[in-house]
């Protein structure tokens, strides 16, 4: 059973949320604002977070930042309606882990959440520099390989993974920066064009 | 005063030139069947400017009549408010089949040349040459000054089109934002209660609800992606590939079905690939594919590539009913659709990210039946 943590100030979204993950076997709390979820966060461990970008008392990098001061830190999912805010980039570039929109994006934020907290799953670090294209490498991991995505910490320091998780693959996407060696990981270069091409890569490494 | 008095005073144009005119169409008269061959030779030698004659020698012939008739009245007057009228008309006509207004200054100076040269050969006394020569000037500038207020009309009335557009874009685009979280609440609600109802009816009402936010969904982020000015990041996009893939993603979401086929042809090899921005191609393909077969009696799409000396020019082809001759002149304006169920931002989108890539996109229907549209992305600029 894994533990969810969902920052939403829509209120009834995050109880959906909640619901439907909770159907699938797993505990959540909700929260509304930045403040609430700075008093929530240290009852962890959690396994994951999703996040939405606007709250009223901040945003999702307020929400990411706070989560990077620990020691392998859980995946966050930004789940969010905002496709242009520049604030989405800023919240991937400081660790975020993925993008998923609103509201088309339900079942691929229930897949996400599930998969990062399959405690069976090895886990995969993806190293892309530029954030935006992080969506498309993360995507791909989740499409055509078993493993559970995640980002190291943020810039230049060792990938570490979220605890108790073993990691089978660094994923680097051409001329990427790995900020260190992680114990057992295989390196995989992935050229930075389409997410077929990754796709395509990513299935033949697992294989 | 009226613009037509305001352009005569600036000019200097007054009774004693209307006088030399009129004096001089007997003399000029016998020749404007020349002078308007004349006209019609040199843009018909013009490539760019031949490209408005789309008539061939029918209309050339017509025109060359319609040409005459405009010397005849232009030399005898009155060149009042009707005379004004008239010739804004005759501007407007020019606007509207697109010709660039570059023309009518290197058409009006054929002219000028030519009955210049038919004052000298023709007007014996120094003083009167002269007299007759300035009146000509004069009506020329003014034939010029009221045709060109046609042009800026026309380009008034496109900016005043595109602030219009503007505001509403961002009036859309704010409402998009905020209908996104209801509908993200309606969706998950609606996600749950297909769990916990076992009713056969209750469980296709939901699908309803979900398959109708859906299309919600669709239209918001089509509106988005509309006044969205997301930057083009053009790299090495294979088309063939690209058309395979969206096919099979239109074939899983159920939009493309079984016996409908997808084909794709470069006509050349250069063509099977272009440089454009991946993921708006992908969208460009995706939204005229689906378009073709939307209509529901397509049972071919052919997608081809083709370089041009502009540069790439991807066409899809079906065989299916065509626009319907109301909507084909409007194909590409946003919320303009013939299907009861279409957004009306399909084509829309793939024109404004044709434009993006400074190209355009074209639509017609096929004479053996269906529609065609083309997208032409220009070669980047540059090196
Ligand atoms: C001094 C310049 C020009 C003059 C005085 C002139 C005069 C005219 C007149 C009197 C008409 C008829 C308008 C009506 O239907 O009421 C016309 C139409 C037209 N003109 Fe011109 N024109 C000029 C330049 C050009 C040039 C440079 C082109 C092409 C390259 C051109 C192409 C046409 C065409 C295609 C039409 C429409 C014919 C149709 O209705 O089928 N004109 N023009």
């Amino acid at each position: 059973m894994a533990r969810i943590l969902i920052v939403d100030d829509n209120a009834d979204l995050a109880d959906n949320l909640a619901e439907i993950l909770e159907l699938a076997g797993h505990r959540c709390t909700t929260v509304g604002s930045v403040e609430a979820f700075a008093r929530e966060w240290p009852r962890g461990p959690w396994s994951a977070v999703v996040c939405d970008m606007m709250l009223t008392d901040g945003t999702g990098c307020d929400v990411v930042a706070a989560t990077r001061g620990s020691d392998g830190p859980p995946p966050v999912v930004l789940w969010t309606a905002y496709a242009d805010d520049g604030r989405v980039e800023e919240a991937l570039a400081a660790g975020a882990l993925t993008r998923l929109r609103k509201p088309c994006d339900l079942e691929r934020v229930v897949e996400f959440v599930e998969r990062l907290c399959d405690e069976a799953a090895p886990g995969a670090a993806v190293c892309v520099d530029d954030p935006a294209q992080r969506i498309a490498v993360v995507d791909a991991v989740l499409d055509v390989t078993p493993w559970r995505p995640y980002v190291g910490a943020a810039g230049r320091r060792p990938l570490a993974s979220p605890s108790g998780w073993t990691t089978a693959a660094v994923i680097a996407v051409a001329g990427a920066h790995v900020p260190g060696d992680v114990p057992g990981a295989r390196r995989i270069e992935l050229p930075a064009a389409a997410s077929r091409y990754l796709a395509e890569h990513l299935s033949t490494a697992v294989s | 005063m009226s613009l037509i008095e305001d352009i005569q005073a600036y000019i200097g144009f007054d009774a004693d030139d209307a006088e030399a005119l009129a004096a001089f169409l007997p003399v000029a008269r016998p020749h404007f069947p020349r002078i308007a061959a004349h006209f019609y030779d040199l843009i018909l030698e013009h490539p760019s400017a031949h490209a408005a004659i789309t008539g061939g020698t029918a209309q050339v012939e017509r025109l060359k009549k319609t040409l005459v008739g405009w010397m005849e009245s232009g030399l005898a007057g009155p060149h009042d408010e009707a005379y004004f009228e008239k010739r804004s008309r005759i501007g407007r006509v020019h606007v509207e089949i697109g010709l660039p207004q570059r023309f009518m200054f290197t058409a009006m100076n054929v002219i000028r040349l030519d009955f210049r040269d038919l004052v000298r050969t023709h007007l014996a006394d120094a003083e009167t040459a002269q007299r007759t020569s300035d009146a000509l000037d004069k009506l020329f500038d003014m034939e010029l000054a009221i045709m060109l207020g046609a042009y800026q009309a026309d380009s008034e009335e496109r900016l005043r089109q595109r602030e219009r557009l503007a505001v509403v874009g961002q009036i859309a685009a704010s409402i998009g934002h905020e209908l996104r979280n209801p509908l993200g609440v309606i969706r998950s609600s609606s996600f749950l209660l297909g769990r916990y109802v076992d009713d056969e009816k209750a469980k296709r009402h939901v699908a309803k609800i979900d398959h109708q936010v859906e299309r919600c969904s669709r239209i918001i982020e089509g509106l988005l992606e509309l006044t969205r000015e997301r930057p083009v990041t053009r790299s090495h996009v294979e088309i063939g590939p690209l058309v395979e893939e969206v096919t099979a993603d239109l074939r899983e979401s159920g939009v493309l079905s079984a016996d409908v086929d997808v084909t794709f042809s470069a006509v050349d090899d250069g063509a099977r690939a272009v440089d454009a921005d991946p993921a708006m191609l992908r969208q460009v393909v995706s939204n005229l594919v689906e378009n073709a077969v939307a209509a529901g009696a397509a049972q071919h799409v052919a997608v081809t590539a083709r370089r041009t000396d502009e540069g790439t020019e991807i066409s899809v082809l079906d065989d299916g009913r065509g626009f319907p001759a109301e909507v084909l002149p409007r194909a590409f304006e946003p919320l303009v659709s013939s299907r009861p169920h279409g957004t009306g931002l399909g084509l829309a989108l793939v024109h404004a990210i044709a434009r993006r890539h400074g190209g355009r996109a074209e639509a017609a229907n096929r004479p053996e039946g269906g529609a065609r549209v083309t997208v032409v992305l220009p070669r980047r600029a540059g090196p």
